[in-house]
């Protein structure tokens, strides 16, 4: 604002003018901004509608037989559209996944939650975290060269791409998920049920398996909706290690294709664009989309009880009412636990009412073994993950290391294997990477100050909010799609750095929201309200005294999605090239990206395994010098901080 | 905690901070990427049978800057009649079916693949033959009975037209092959290679009256198709009675665990499968790059299919796999190359 110098320090009827019109102004901006995610939403249901219908305009597709049809063959003489193997692959992944992942994730968030010693949790929180930092492609990559050969040499009847190898890796990436949440939901228990199990004589081990877990049962059922949710979703380890070719069957060991990897084959394969098999890809998309929209507003409302304790039941309507109770009937009701939860300490009290004497009883002997033996049991499972992780991260710099060289990371790249070189894939991930930052942070931003500082509590702000809720949930695969159609296509911007980075932008701009609103609410309300009470207006409150407090958080939760973004592949598969000589030099270039590279070369002769392990390396690496920025940030801004 | 509240943290440090590392990031970029200025940019894509000559060009060329992406024939002759690319890689020659795509005349396209008029779009694609690829019929290191096959047995083998289920069914190896399950690792559908071979070993193929299907589409799970050349090289590796086919380029790489038969198209021709045999052996098809015309003197592309043609580009060839232009028909590269002014 450009008032002149005495205006600041003095308020003339002029400076109050301006600054009432800029206030009008830029609260306006804030609206617009916050509207995106409108725009957003209405993109993909656009792409992926117009897709679907143009799918089912061929007339050798019909709706019967896509949704219940046994049969996938897109590409064949005659093509058939059934979906069922898809599904069922899906289902493989989501339910095997959720067999390995969920005990050892609630066993491990127990351990945290329970038995470890503060400083111990803080240690092995992030390092668990860090499961959810590494990227899919990683995994993938994992699961089919390390994984793969052990399970064919336990079952030698196991093909090249099997759904087991693909849900182990897709355990551990869904862990992270499963143990915070869970965690939370453990943490939030209130004390006095645990100190009235104990006083009554319950052991440590039972309070917390009769107490704990029944007492944050839906919380722990929202983390396993929420790990369903990503590994339906995720689509890279699919596409590495679990397979492309359809067939409709409950093997473990065999190849099997999941709704996302049919996706990415359209992408990648050789499947004719403006044909059926290809348009099946929208159909597909969404049936993913709605079904992963389901589970992750089913557990976000669970979610969302939790963090507001008890719902305070407003009256509800009739018809509303009729769907409450059948709600009911399936969700328990939160209200009950608490009920059941102190009648099942006081059934524990009753069977074990005398306590007998030190060595005497056996009864009480087996009890202590099998508390100590639950607490080894939960422990084991963080231990799993802690091994799993380091195992990775060895593996892959055992392979990688040796190929890591100045020319590999600087020079112009060759097409013999002598001769491989990242630098314009390095070029493109850091400019994808700065371009989307210029896109989704300004419009994020913006909108968590209009959420969280200016807007009432509105049916409209309610609606937009949790389409932002939606927003997150929806799987990476999905959005390429949407940037291809929107993109590259509507807006003809062809496969350039600019769409590609517009494309990740629309992925990131949920998440970046989220973390400046948690770094807004942490901004104490008597800020606010001291600089109201002086007669600042709401812009000036927001722009003097909260934003410079939040900024910190905000930096680094945007370093934090920034991370999440350069290691992304689905979203770019679709816009992204193979073989780039230089780094890009304009906005509509074309670009090679990391992860695009990894996932090409591991799909080459055995020759260019060890230079994908190099260039997951350096992926690594600067994810890993990002988070550490975050971090730096984080610990500098709360030391300097004096509220 | 004092009283007093200090409401404006010091944040210098920070905008300091975040400013060094994009600026830092933004330095290195250009210092690494080097700005070559007036480098021409050209976008090639299409084919996955033609990616790896196409990777091998760019990463030679040194007059452009050209970023390379696969995807299919189809996509590449999509994308260059939408104008989403400078070069279309293709497999297989043009097809009206491509114009009708984008709502063009399908008569336009000539049997030749060739265009006669422009599509709605207003792009004229122009093909270029630019190399030969030959594809292998694979079987496993311990196979003695199945070394050298013929069309009929191939038909016999690979179509649902009652198909042989043991080897000693197939016809004309009698009693030197064992009564073993035959099991085939190939391409799926969507692969081109798949295509390709089919045509060459089922009558008619792609018409109404073609006279059998793929034993992919039989149904009696022989088949068993992969998109990953990997897989079908492990899976004819570990198995005695497997057989398979890929492209030749994969299989040079991999001579030591598997082993090529010899095919002929009539009754007893056989011909080794190798890049110097082009000539006599039965499936080997040619590799096209399409533009959009013919690019006149002076255009990027002129320039880089005149490299593409000219002897350096096809001294490349055979080292990524594939056969040489002049191995096929000496003057099939200086035909071509004179229409670009050369």
């Amino acid at each position: 604002m450009n008032t002149g110098g005495y205006l600041r320090g003095r308020r003339s009827p002029l400076t109050k003018r301006v600054s009432g019109l800029s206030e009008r102004a830029v609260i306006t901006f804030l609206f617009l901004a916050s509207s995106a995610a409108v725009f957003i939403t209405i993109a993909i249901i656009y792409t992926l509608v117009e897709g679907t219908f143009n799918f089912f305009s061929f007339e050798e597709v019909k709706l019967f037989n896509f949704l219940f049809g046994t049969g996938w063959v897109p590409s064949g003489r005659d093509p058939e559209f059934g979906m069922l193997p898809l599904i069922s692959g899906t289902l493989m992944v989501a339910g095997g996944t959720i067999v390995i992942a969920g005990p050892i994730g609630i066993g491990a968030a127990l351990f945290l939650s329970e038995y470890a010693p503060f400083k111990l949790r803080t240690f092995l929180k992030p390092v668990v975290e860090l499961l959810a930092g590494i990227p899919s492609i990683v995994y993938g990559f994992f699961a089919l060269f390390t994984i793969g050969p052990l399970i064919r040499d336990i079952f030698p009847e196991a093909t090249y791409f099997n759904v087991l190898q693909g849900v182990i890796v897709m355990s551990f990436m869904v862990l992270p998920i499963i143990v915070s949440i869970s965690d939370d939901a453990m943490k939030a228990v209130p004390r006095y049920l645990r100190e009235a199990s104990l006083a009554l004589g319950a052991t440590k081990w039972e309070t917390s398996f009769k107490v704990v877990i029944p007492a944050a049962s839906s919380g722990i059922a929202a983390s396993i909706l929420l790990g369903i949710a990503r590994a339906i979703g995720e689509t890279m380890v699919v596409t590495l290690a679990v397979g492309s070719v359809a067939g409709f069957h409950f093997n473990f060991l065999k190849e099997a294709q999941p709704m996302t990897s049919y996706i990415a084959q359209t992408a990648t394969g050789d499947i004719p664009p403006g044909t059926p098999a290809a348009e099946a890809a929208f159909a597909v998309a969404l049936v993913l989309f709605l079904l992963t929209f389901l589970i992750n507003r089913i557990a976000g409302r669970i979610v969302f009880r939790i963090k507001k304790g008890s719902m305070a039941k407003r009256e509800p309507s009739f018809l509303k009412k009729k769907a409450l109770e059948i709600k009911d009937s399936i969700l328990k009701k939160d209200t009950m636990i608490e009920e059941e939860t102190v009648s099942r300490v006081i059934r524990i009290d009753r069977s074990k009412r005398s306590i007998p004497e030190k060595g005497q009883d056996r009864r009480l002997r087996i009890r202590h073994i099998k508390g100590t033996l639950g607490a080894s049991l939960s422990a084991l499972c963080l231990v799993i993950a802690v091994i799993f992780l380091i195992y990775l991260l060895y593996d892959v710099f055992k392979g990688g290391y040796g190929v890591i060289s100045w020319d590999f990371l600087t020079g112009e790249p060759g097409w013999r294997v002598s001769e491989l070189s990242i630098m314009p894939a390095i070029m493109g991930s850091i400019y994808l990477m700065l371009l989307t930052l210029v896109f989704a942070v300004p419009v994020s931003v913006a909108t968590a100050i209009y959420f969280n500082e200016i807007a009432r509590d509105t049916f409209y702000t309610r609606f937009i909010k949790r389409m932002i809720q939606n927003l997150a949930g929806v799987p990476s695969i999905v959005i390429g799609l949407v940037g291809l159609t929107i993109f590259v296509r509507l807006f003809d911007l062809g496969t350039s750095l600019l769409a590609g980075s517009l494309t990740l932008a629309l992925m990131m701009m949920p998440i970046i929201v989220v973390s400046s609103e948690e770094a807004l609410k942490a901004v104490p309300q008597s800020f606010r309200e001291a600089a109201r009470g002086m007669g600042a207006t709401r812009w000036q409150t927001v722009k003097d005294h909260v934003l410079p407090n939040a900024v910190p958080g905000m930096i680094t939760g945007t370093i934090l999605a920034l991370s999440r973004a350069i290691g992304e592949t689905a979203p770019i598969l679709f816009i992204g090239a193979i073989f780039a000589k230089t780094a890009p030099n304009g906005v509509m270039d074309s670009f090679v990206a990391l992860p695009l590279t990894i996932f090409y070369w591991s799909r080459q002769v055995e020759e260019y395994k060890p230079f994908a392990e190099g260039t997951i390396l350096v992926l690594l690496a600067i994810l890993l010098t990002m988070n550490a920025f975050a971090i730096i940030i984080r610990y500098r801004s709360q030391k300097r901080r004096d509220w | 905690m004092p009283p007093v509240i200090a409401l404006k943290p010091n944040r210098n440090w920070l905008i300091a901070g975040s400013g060094v590392l994009v600026i830092a990031m933004v330095v290195a970029a250009g210092c690494i990427g080097g700005d070559d200025g007036d480098t021409p940019k050209l976008v090639q894509t299409g084919s996955s049978t033609v990616l790896p000559l196409a990777i091998a060009w760019a990463a030679e060329y040194d007059d452009a800057e050209i970023t390379v992406s696969g995807g299919g024939s189809s996509h590449g002759i999509n994308a260059l009649l939408n104008k989403e690319t400078d070069l279309g890689d293709a497999s297989r020659l043009m097809k009206g079916s491509d114009y009708e795509k984008v709502g063009g005349d399908t008569g336009l396209v000539t049997s030749d693949g060739q265009a006669t008029g422009p599509a709605p779009t207003g792009v004229t694609p122009y093909k270029w033959v630019v190399a030969y690829d030959v594809l292998a019929t694979i079987v496993n290191k311990d196979n003695d009975w199945a070394e050298k096959l013929n069309y009929t047995q191939l038909y016999k083998i690979f179509t649902d037209d009652d198909p042989a289920k043991y080897w000693d069914e197939v016809p004309g190896l009698g009693s030197t092959a064992p009564h073993e399950k035959i099991e085939i690792y190939a391409p799926d559908e969507a692969s081109g290679t798949y295509d390709y071979f089919f045509e060459e070993i089922i009558p008619k193929w792609g018409k109404d009256d073609m006279h059998a299907d793929t034993r992919l589409n039989s149904g009696d799970g022989v088949y068993h198709p992969s998109a990953d050349d990997n897989v079908i090289l492990n899976a004819i590796r570990d198995n005695k009675y497997a057989i398979g086919y890929f492209g030749f380029a994969y299989y040079k790489d991999n001579t030591d665990k598997v082993q090529a038969v010899k095919i002929a198209d009539e009754d007893d021709n056989y011909e080794e499968p190798s890049l110097s045999n082009v000539k006599n052996y039965p499936m080997a098809r040619p590799l096209y790059i399409y533009t959009d015309g013919i690019p006149e003197e002076g255009d990027a592309r002129n320039e880089y299919l005149r490299y593409v043609l000219g002897p350096e580009g096809q001294a490349l060839v055979p080292e990524v796999g594939y056969v040489d232009l002049d191995l096929v028909d000496p003057t099939l590269a200086s035909g071509q190359l004179s229409k670009l002014g050369a």
